[in-house]
């Protein structure tokens, strides 16, 4: 009887424990759902946090780069100018160099042909001068002499070819 | 002599052969008119005449001309015809050509020669 009371208190006693087990099992599942959620909680918002640090690290890494760019840009377009502004500048003063050169080359040979030009015409006319005169001085010859004086030089020219048997 | 000058031939000719034509044409009748044998006669006299060709620095006048040709039917042959050309460029005087003979005794070569001197 008194085995069977103290089987019994054990079994009260081992059902108590295993409630309390139970309960305490229930507990700790429970704990642990929430130390699992807060958890993911905590995991999602590294995450979170870490994604947010990546997009502004991104951002900021894109702005620095566009600002390098504009910057370089800017410099490049400086020292693009300034080198061209002397390049012209350069090109300029050879051009004008070349130029002048050109010119005064161009003004002697012009000047040489005009001068050759101008004694060949001077010449030229001189010759047309003498012709003019030497025909005028012939026309004036042949219209000087009269029809007697023309017979009388045709039949000299007969007694001269007779003389020298031409006829 | 008929002919003095070969453009008197030339002349003369044109129109006996013209009226040597006429004379084979029906319905026309030409009081001038010579018969073939006639003008062959003309031409084989024409052709044993010797030829003086000069060349002269005028158109000659009648005169010259009469008085060229009876220079030379008088110291050359009474059988001479006259070839005249004008060149004005010989001034004066006369080039002259006779039978494969040329002298050139126009005033144009002694000009020259005092063009030359000037």
């Amino acid at each position: 009887m008194i085995l069977n009371l103290f089987l019994c208190v054990i079994c009260a006693l081992c059902l108590a424990m295993a409630e309390d087990m139970r309960r305490k099992l229930k507990q700790v599942r429970g704990q642990k759902e929430i130390i699992e959620l807060a958890a993911k909680k905590r995991a999602n918002k590294i995450i979170d946090e870490a994604n947010m640090k990546a997009l502004k690290l991104v951002e900021e890494a894109k702005f620095d780069a566009e600002n390098k760019r504009k910057s370089l840009e800017a410099r490049l377009e400086a020292i693009g100018n300034s080198q061209l502004g002397e390049y012209k500048q350069n090109l300029q003063s050879v051009s004008k160099s070349i130029e002048e050169e050109f010119k005064v080359k161009a003004l002697q040979q012009v000047e040489a042909e005009i001068l050759a030009y101008k004694e060949e015409k001077m010449k030229h006319v001189q010759l047309e001068v003498e012709k003019i005169v030497k025909e005028a001085s012939r026309i004036v010859l042949g219209k000087s002499l009269s029809n007697e004086d023309h017979l009388k030089l045709i039949i000299e020219a007969l007694e001269e070819a007779r003389t020298n048997h031409v006829i | 002599m008929l002919f003095r000058t070969k453009s008197e031939v030339v002349r003369v000719m044109a129109r006996l052969e013209e009226d040597q034509k006429n004379l084979y044409r029906v319905g026309q009748k030409s009081t001038n008119s010579i018969k073939d044998d006639q003008l062959r006669e003309i031409k084989t006299s024409i052709e044993s005449l010797r030829e003086l060709k000069l060349t002269i620095a005028i158109k000659p006048t009648e005169e010259m001309i009469e008085k060229i040709y009876n220079w030379a039917t008088k110291n050359i042959d009474p059988k001479i015809i006259l070839d005249i050309c004008v060149d004005p460029k010989i001034l004066s005087g006369a080039q002259v050509s006779f039978e494969g003979k040329f002298g050139n005794y126009g005033l144009q070569p002694r000009w020259e020669e005092y063009e030359h001197g000037i």
